[in-house]
This record gives C-alpha cells, structure tokens and sequence, in this order.
C-alpha cells in the first residue's frame, strides 16, 4: 500500500503577504501590488513594459536572521529561510539552537536523517551574480575615469562624463560569497544546514515549473518511503541594478504592457491580455510528511498531496507548443497517479500567465478534459509571475483553498476570454480535489493533484 | 580625519566587529585574544572578518595581511596604521 503524504506547514513571501494569514486574506480581496519599474532603470535602455510587482521590504531580522547572513547569502536563499520558519512554525515543529555560532537549529522530535529538502528556483542566485560581475566590469574603470575626471577639473564638458560615471552602478567591493550566493543550489543547501536536515536535498531548476517540480519530487521521496518530511517549495528574486533581467522578458514581448493603467494591466484569461506581470520575487515552502507521521504528533493537515506528473513539450525553448498536447497527457497521467477522475477535480489552480499563448492553450486543455464546471483561477493575477517560486505559492494556494473550502478571485478579468467557470467572487466552494499546474521555458510541464484528507 | 584615529576607537570597533562574527560578548574580548587559537577561527570567519573590517573602516585588507591579525591587538594595531595612510579606496 502506498504511504500517503500530508502538507503540514506553509510559509509565504510574496508583494501581498509575507505571512501565510496575510497572503491568504489578501488573496481573497484579489489584492495586487503593482508599481513602475525603478527609474534609473531607463538610464541604460528602453522598454516595452514599464510596471512590475514590487517586493515590500521584508524584515529577516524577525526570523534571528544576522546581519551577516543578510550579506552572505542571496536574497533567494534569506527567502527560502523565511518561509521554511514560517512553515515549520506552522506545521508546529519545534526547532532549537544547535550552534550560536553558525545560528543553526535543529528540528526537535523528528529524525534528521529522514528529512529532506527539494527546492526549485528558475534563476537561482543571479541577483548576486549581477552585483558581483558589475564590481567586477566597473570598479576599476570607475577608478580610472573618477582619476580623469580629477585631472580635468575645471575645463568645460565635464557633465557627461559625471553622468556616465555615477550611472556606473557597482558594490565598494567583490563579495567573497559570491560563488555560494550564485549557486542556484544555495535555497536548499542554506535549508539543510539551517535546520540540520540531513535527507536528500535539491534543487530543480525547470524556469517556471520549478517550484511544482520541487514539490512533486518532494512528494514522491516521501511516498517511498525515502524520506519521511520534506521542506519543498520554490524562490526567486530578479532585481538587479541594471533592469538586466526585466529587459530580458521585456525584450522577448513577455512583459503585460499596458502602462497607463497598471492596476489594469495584468488580466490572466481576459480577452485583453498582454503578457504577464513581472514580478521581483518572492517564495514560498511547505512541511510535507508521510501521513501516520502526521497523525503521530497530531499536526494540522491542510491538505493530501495525491499524485505528481511532468512531461516536456521537446518543443522551443521558450515557447509552449500550442496544440497543449503533452499537457493533457501529464495531467491524464497525474490523474491516474492520484487514482481519481477528471469528473472528481473541483478547482484547478492554473499556470495563467497572461500571455496570449498560455492562456490560450491552457484554457483549451482544461476544456477538452475537465469540460466547463471546474473552477479556475490564476494566482498571478494578483501577485505577477514569480518564475520558479510560482509552482510553490500556487501549490499553497491551492492548499489553503482545499483546506478553507473557498479561493480568490481572478483579478481583472472582465472579458473572459472563453466560457470557463473562472472564479470571479468569494463563496463557499466545495473544493474536494485540486490540481496546481506550471509550464515552464524549456518545455517543462508539472502538476501537483492535492486533496482533501479523509 | 586619519590621523585624528585613536587606538581606541579602533579597538572598540574591533571588537565589536569580533563579537558579532564569533558570538562572543565583548567583555570576553582582550587585546591578547587570538583570532584563530582563542576563538576558533575557521577560513570562512576570516573572510567574513576581513569583509566587516574593509567595510567599517573603508579601507582594502589584502589578502597577504591576513597573517599580520593573529591577536585582535594586532589586528587594532594593523587598521590604525592603514587608517593613518592616505586612502587608496
């Protein structure tokens, strides 16, 4: 028989909540945090889309984050340290100081040995690698020039080249993490050694399906019996100085472009879409546990993680293949890994960009298997698309959906783009069974099935 | 400004910086304190000691200096005199 697997603890970091009871109540009054794009952004190119979701200032210091973890470790990685103490917090696990130190813990009354970490992230630590490479392009330069600029004092047509020198953005120095701050595995190894985890510990890199991918692996290592919790989930952070990375999604078109009205812009499954809401980043991680292990200490379960599939278009690297093809095929097989029917799934929690080829395609797939009554909604409606974190904070959120019997509404969706039963109000919902899915650049297809736990 | 820089005042910022690295109150903190055999210091404290004090005294610590810091009265001693110079930073 195979084990079953509960989530049991949730953390969040997102622009509406950086708690999960926040998040949750902001996500059912559909709010968005939506601002423009920072304005030395636009001293070194153009761009299409000029609004992005903001990430509030988040206070590390709350979880006895240092000061000098703050500049040692990359934003994903305070991220994922964040949301994994909310989470166990949440799962109602206990950790003490093992070392003062290194301000490390370890998690009271499980073994270590048999809990493992499965994180995902699209870009990993490239906010760290951005500040490092500018020192590196710049500082020397910056040198010379301010030198130059020195021995001219006093001539005329000097004001340029001050422009150019203040523009040339760099940190005073090389951070000497530098390497340990890019690593994509970072998120995962700064879990596992924060909390002394000593099971397996990864990290999936699949661009947008990658917090879905982290789950699902998660779920199938405590499944077998490899492991009996995981802390798994997904973070991003994209900022950099430069609006390198911004410029990368613009560039390509990807970017919701309606400037002059932002609130407005980002509208997954409306007729009026164009593209989605970049969003500086965020995270989110769950507890996940075998279920007798559960019941065992008698924690809150939200929800029952039922079945996990991927498949991958082998398609284009940045493009999905329109004809959804091998989405039907994953969620067909995730379906029979859950052992239920599409007739049983009530909600599904959809990848919904925004842009007008996911939309498109997705909606047709949810159509042509689970026909018109399953609610939909798109959690990057009200906070952007957080890439690899995404798949995480969906996978919460359908969870908390399950567990609360209600979800959010699809911000700004006035003209819904086919006749789907898209979730425009809050009500009681009979959510029973629920699917998460994400697609991601490179083909990556994955879908969590979650259930209630009976 | 630089020769104005008290052996004082760059002990107590010293220590400060020390403490807060290795967890240690600051009154467990001596001129005689040694980085590594006292306090246990591993590669990576050092370079986190070495990245607090370029950035609480703006100043560049080579990397070959590193073996001048073996007591914190050293360390005070080896930041005033670089404070003294003229900045290169």
């Amino acid at each position: 028989m195979k084990r079953r697997v509960v989530i049991t603890g949730l953390g969040v970091i997102t622009a509406i909540g950086q708690e999960i009871e926040d998040f949750w109540s902001n996500c059912l009054e559909a709010k968005t945090h939506v601002s423009s794009i920072p304005h030395q952004w636009f001293d070194y190119s153009d761009f299409y889309s000029h609004i992005w979701s903001s990430l509030p200032e988040i206070d590390f210091s709350k979880y006895d984050i240092t000061r000098l973890e703050e500049k040692q470790l990359d934003k994903t990685s305070l991220i994922a340290l964040a949301c994994a103490f909310q989470a166990l917090d949440s799962a109602g696990l206990s950790y003490a100081m093992a070392d003062k130190k290194r301000n490390t813990y370890t998690v009271s009354g499980v073994n270590n040995e048999r809990f493992g970490v499965s994180m995902g992230t699209g870009i990993g630590g490239l906010s760290s690698f951005a500040s490092n490479f500018s020192y590196q392009i710049l500082d020397r330069q910056k040198e010379s020039l301010s030198k130059t600029i020195a021995s001219l004092e006093g001539t005329a047509g000097l004001e340029p080249l001050k422009t150019i020198m203040a523009r040339m953005l760099c940190p005073r120095r090389s951070n000497p993490f530098g390497v340990s701050m890019t690593m994509p595995n970072a998120c995962s190894g700064n879990l596992g050694i924060k909390f002394k985890l000593l099971g397996s510990n990864n990290t999936f890199c699949a661009a947008c399906a990658s917090g879905t991918v982290a789950v699902g692996y998660a779920f199938k290592a405590v499944r077998s019996g490899e492991l009996d919790l995981a802390l798994t989930g997904g973070v991003e952070y994209l900022y950099d100085d430069y609006g390198a990375t911004f410029g990368g999604f613009d560039t390509v078109r990807a970017l919701a472009g309606n400037n002059e009205s932002p609130d407005k812009a980002n509208r997954p499954f409306d007729k009026d879409r164009s593209g989605f809401l970049f969003s500086e980043g965020g995270g989110a991680v769950l507890v996940i546990e075998e279920l007798e292990h559960a019941r065992s200490r008698g924690a809150r379960i939200y929800a029952e993680i039922l079945g996990y599939a991927e498949t991958c278009d082998g398609f284009n690297i940045m493009m999905m293949e329109s004809n959804g093809y091998n989405i039907v095929r994953m969620i067909t097989q995730a379906l029979a890994d859950a052992g239920i029917s599409e007739k049983e799934v009530d909600y599904i929690n959809s990848h919904g960009t925004g842009t007008v080829l996911n939309d498109e395609t997705e909606t047709r797939v949810i159509e042509t298997v689970f026909g018109k009554k399953v609610l939909i909604n798109s959690t990057k409606s009200l906070i952007g698309h957080t890439l690899g974190a995404s798949g995480a904070i969906e996978a919460v959120v359908t969870a908390l959906s399950i567990y609360h019997k209600t979800t959010h509404p699809c911000r700004n969706l006035e003209n819904p783009m086919r006749d789907l039963n898209f979730v425009t109000r809050v009500t009681s919902y009979p959510i029973r069974r629920a699917i998460s899915q994400s697609f991601g650049f490179g083909g990556h297809n994955a879908v969590l099935v979650l259930g209630e736990c009976s | 400004m630089v020769g104005e820089v008290q052996f004082d005042e760059v002990y107590a910022k010293v220590k400060k910086v020390i403490a807060e690295v290795f967890k240690k109150d600051e009154s467990e903190l001596t001129l005689e304190t040694r980085i590594i055999d006292d306090l246990g210091a591993e590669s990576l404290d050092i370079i986190t000691l070495l990245m607090e004090f370029e950035d609480t005294f703006d100043r560049k610590i080579p990397d070959e200096d590193v073996e001048k810091l073996v007591t914190i009265g050293d360390t005070v001693q080896y930041i005033a005199q670089i404070l003294a110079e003229p900045s290169q930073k």
